[in-house]
């Protein structure tokens, strides 16, 4: 039973990830802001079943995907939870967010990221990487 | 990979080496700690503890691995890739950490940290690539099945790695040494860590000997003197201070022997150790110098530490008591007569003797070889010591603090000056919003003072510790016995307050040891304890710091300071007319003792005098109280701080002045009734039940008042050092204010022409204004 959790504060992105995804995961969620999407995985920890994958908008009201991921990081260090037992994290932002990944990943330890427009291949390609993919055919 | 850079790409990189850095930073503590955690049990479950420290330390890998990714350092993700994998093995348990990976973990930061640096220059990490390929060989060695690392197996040491033959998936590449060369990471940096923690951990050390040379049995003590010893030796090594690591090993084993019972010569051992104290210290001065702490005399020191060991733990100078009889003895294996039988018959292996003899049994001695090797092998401990609470404080040079504070002085006087600024008064509007903002800003500015203030403040506690020392020492000496009671070690005060007050205090305590505590058969005799006690207390009082040093032994004996007083020409008559507190102040006197001889310890007669001197250079005040037979209290009053004092500006005719409030002691406007002229013209006011002596400010320094008539100004009643009070008299009193106290230059001083003047300040229409000693304004007053 895999879980997606994707957390974007604009419709149209939020459903094109979600249409891009979908067939991947047995359980989609979303969220439209950081303080949800940290709520969101709480409420996962609590019911033992975490999400796989995460997809996390860099920019959003409320709280940003940065300071939701660092929010993240900070419950699993707590928990105990970490190697690769963390949750799998992809910023999605837009181009010109160089800085704002670099952060993610340098503060948030995110496994990677995906710029606007979303490229189906290289979203492919995470989900290859973190063992996620279902190919159509299975 | 980036060919060309912009300047947006530069910023990223840049962020990325800043990020990474503070990283490593923050995480290479914590991979030393795991060190710790190698010779756990393989068998058991992690602890949270390690289990969290693992997954700090993926979280560095990790992050690093995916900032470099993005930015295409793909030699720093493949080496950051190997490590995250091994330490996600490690996290879950499938397999065991070992002393052989904390060292690989080591490397990949040394590693890492490399190719940041190079990445800092170059933009690409092309040029760490062999060293990359050379780290996740050794990564992938270690990891792969079969290796000695894996589950339930012993640690193989990491030399054995190094030297194995490398597997052919990557070239060996000689020209790479990534081996941790101590020498390339004992900066100065590391340096002057090890120097200030030794310092810390001496200090330690010496508290932790006193204890033990009262009480042999302290095995608390031991316990910790043996850390302290162990790792102030390994720090040593690491560093390559080759003579203060057999000093401190040899230290180490004195103390091996103590803990372990093998020696009972706790006190004799602590009084050595003492001693060498110094031999440390001078050591680690040489080191400050830039030198490597060579210890004259060496050789010497070890042969008689050596001496004190238990005979069947001497050791040769050099090696360690790693001798099979002596481990089995220690491990209670066999008698320490059969060890010297067999010593005696020794042809063979001497754990071979006792097995056939049947003294011990053959994996008794088994495990004591395995000690034995552990010993021999040379100590490579982790030089960090656990740190589990994460220091919070930076370490400034103390003139950049000074000049904060001159600045922050400077702007309490810029604050008065726009406040009071004279423009205002002729200024006939209502200046509510510039009076309001005007408060505010003093606010700040009195706020920023006081935080400026703290920075500088340490605890006493230090100054207090070498006190113990100073009393053990003396107490050997003089051969009385003395406890020493400590209290308000905690109480903060200035820097430079404890720098100054220290040799003071030093005198106070040499002179209640050797003067005032009576020797210890004769305490017996008049019925007192036989030990004597001495408490030192420090507390804040108001804007003061009190520390008094009581003692309990023969007080100060009033007809004898009298005398004393007489012979030397201090006092005039009989000395009858002395008031007994006037008589105690005798003894500040310069030149003046009533030690009947003169010691080693005290009596040289300028101790007090120095002492009194030393105190009011920082505006401190000493009083003493003594009960002949009773014992003897001195109580220092020090400011808080030296830069600023709460002052009262006062003003007569056109000059102004500033007076400490803390020498005020009231004011009022007298009434005609109560002043009396004495015969010889000295003014005197009657204050309740007192006449006191009235000065004319005015008078002092040639200034036309207000009012000559005493009824129509002001009197103030100072409290000054000696204890009588007496009267000045000014036109007004303007108000209260933090003073900056700036020093007068040398040569106002030396005219001699400035009485009763401490300093001068600034105020706020840029006007100078001198600070009244009260002290010395009081003397003129005797003198007269």
């Amino acid at each position: 039973m895999k879980k997606l959790l994707i957390v974007e504060d604009e419709i149209v992105s939020r459903l094109l990830l979600t249409e891009m995804l979908q067939r991947h995961f047995e359980i989609c969620h979303t969220a439209v802001n950081g303080r949800e999407a940290v709520d969101s995985y709480l409420h996962s920890l609590e019911e033992h079943e975490p999400y796989d994958l995460i997809c996390l908008d860099i920019m959003m009201p409320e709280m940003d995907g940065q300071a939701a991921l660092e929010e993240i990081r900070k419950i699993e260090k707590e928990r105990g939870i970490g190697g690769n037992d963390m949750v799998k994290v992809l910023m999605v932002t837009a181009l010109s967010g160089a800085k704002d990944i670099m952060g993610a990943f340098m503060k948030g330890a995110c496994e990677g990221y995906l710029t606007k427009p979303i490229s189906p291949e290289k979203l492919e390609e995470y989900l290859k990487k973190f063992g996620l993919h279902k190919s159509i055919t299975g | 990979m980036i060919e060309k850079i912009d300047a947006g790409q530069l910023e990223i990189i840049m962020e990325f080496i800043t990020e990474a850095r503070e990283l490593i930073d923050e995480v290479e503590p914590d991979i030393l700690i795991l060190e710790d955690k190698t010779g756990d049990d393989p068998d058991q479950e992690l602890s949270r503890e390690t289990v969290d420290d693992l997954n700090a330390i993926f979280r560095l890998f990790h992050s690093m691995k995916g900032g470099a990714g993005f930015l295409g350092f793909n030699n720093v993700v493949e080496s950051t890739h190997t490590a995250e994998n091994l330490l996600d093995k490690l996290r879950t348990g499938t397999i065991n950490l070992t002393s052989n990976h904390v060292d690989l973990l080591c490397k990949s930061c040394d590693f890492t940290k490399e190719a940041l640096d190079y990445i800092e220059e170059n933009y690409n990490d092309e040029g760490m690539a062999e060293a990359s390929r050379e780290l996740v060989r050794l990564f992938t060695e270690d990891v792969s099945p079969g290796n000695s690392a894996t589950k339930g197996q012993k640690s193989s040491q990491p030399k054995e790695i190094n030297e194995e033959p490398s597997v052919a998936k990557v070239d060996p590449s000689p020209e790479i040494n990534l081996d941790m060369d101590m020498a390339d990471l004992v900066n100065p940096e590391i340096r002057q860590k090890f120097l200030e923690e030794s310092d810390d951990l001496l200090q330690e050390v010496e508290s932790d000997l006193l204890k033990l040379s009262e009480n042999q049995q302290d095995s608390e003590s031991i316990e910790k003197l043996f850390r302290n010893f162990h790792s102030f030796k390994g720090n040593c090594g690491f560093l390559g201070f080759s003579d203060l690591e057999k000093l401190g090993h040899m230290a180490e084993t004195l103390l091996d022997a103590l803990k372990t019972g093998a020696s009972k010569e706790g006190e004799r051992i602590a009084d050595l150790l003492l001693e060498l104290i110094d031999v440390f210290k001078n050591s680690l001065e040489d080191i400050v110098k830039g030198n490597n702490g060579k210890i004259e005399g060496l050789e010497l020191y070890l042969e008689v530490m050596n001496n004190l060991l238990p005979r069947n733990l001497q050791i040769e100078i050099k090696g360690s008591s790693s001798r099979i009889g002596d481990i089995l003895v220690r491990q209670g294996a066999v008698k320490e007569e059969d060890v010297q039988d067999a010593l005696e018959a020794q042809q063979k292996p001497l754990g071979e003797i006792l097995v056939e003899k049947g003294k011990v049994s053959a994996d008794k001695l088994d495990k004591a070889l395995k000690v034995q090797e552990k010993l021999r092998e040379p100590t490579q401990k982790s030089p960090i010591e656990r740190r589990s609470v994460k220091r919070q404080d930076i370490r400034v040079d103390i003139d950049k603090l000074d000049n904060l504070i001159t600045l922050i002085g400077e702007m309490v006087i810029a604050e008065n000056m726009v406040i009071h600024n004279p423009d205002l008064q002729h200024l006939d509007v209502e200046l509510e919003s510039f009076n309001k903002a005007g408060q505010h800003m003093s606010k700040i500015v009195r706020e920023l003072q006081e935080m400026a203030m703290t920075i500088r403040m340490v605890p006493i506690s230090g100054l207090f510790r070498r006190m113990i020392r100073l009393v053990h020492d003396l107490s050997r000496k003089s051969g009385k016995k003395v406890e020493l009671k400590l209290d308000g070690e905690n109480t903060e005060v200035d820097k430079t307050v404890i720098e100054k007050i220290s040799d003071p205090l030093v005198h106070l305590i040499r002179n209640s040891m050797d003067h005032g505590l009576e020797p210890n058969e004769q305490r017996k005799d008049i019925g007192k304890p036989e030990i004597g006690t001495i408490s030192l207390t420090a507390s804040h009082e108001e804007g003061d710091v009190l520390i008094t040093i009581v003692d309990d032994g023969r007080g100060l004996d009033r007809k004898k300071l009298i005398a004393k007083g007489i012979e030397k020409g201090i006092v005039k008559g009989d000395g009858s007319q002395l008031s007994d507190k006037e008589a105690m102040q005798l003894i500040f006197q310069p030149g003046f003792s009533t030690a009947e001889k003169v010691t080693d310890i005290s009596g040289r007669g300028v101790g007090m005098d120095v002492v009194r001197q030393n105190l009011e250079s920082i505006k401190g005040r000493i009083d003493i109280h003594s009960e002949p037979g009773q014992g003897t209290t001195i109580t220092l009053r020090i400011p808080l701080t030296l830069a600023i004092i709460d002052g009262m500006l006062i003003r007569t005719g056109h000059a102004h002045y500033i007076l400490p409030i803390l020498s005020i002691r009231e004011s009022f406007q007298p009434s005609m009734e109560a002043i009396t002229v004495t015969p010889d013209g000295q003014e005197m006011v009657k204050v309740r039940e007192d006449l006191l002596p009235v000065v004319r400010l005015h008078g002092m320094h040639n200034i036309v008042p207000d009012y000559e008539d005493l009824s129509k100004g002001i009197l103030i009643v100072l409290e000054g050092r000696i204890g009588s009070n007496i009267c000045l008299f000014v036109d007004e009193l303007m108000g209260q204010q933090q003073t900056v106290i700036k020093g007068l230059s040398e040569y106002i001083n030396h005219t001699g022409e400035v009485s009763g003047v401490s300093g001068c300040t600034i105020l706020g229409n840029g006007e100078v204004c001198l600070i009244l000693d009260v002290n010395s304004i009081e003397e003129s007053v005797a003198k007269e």
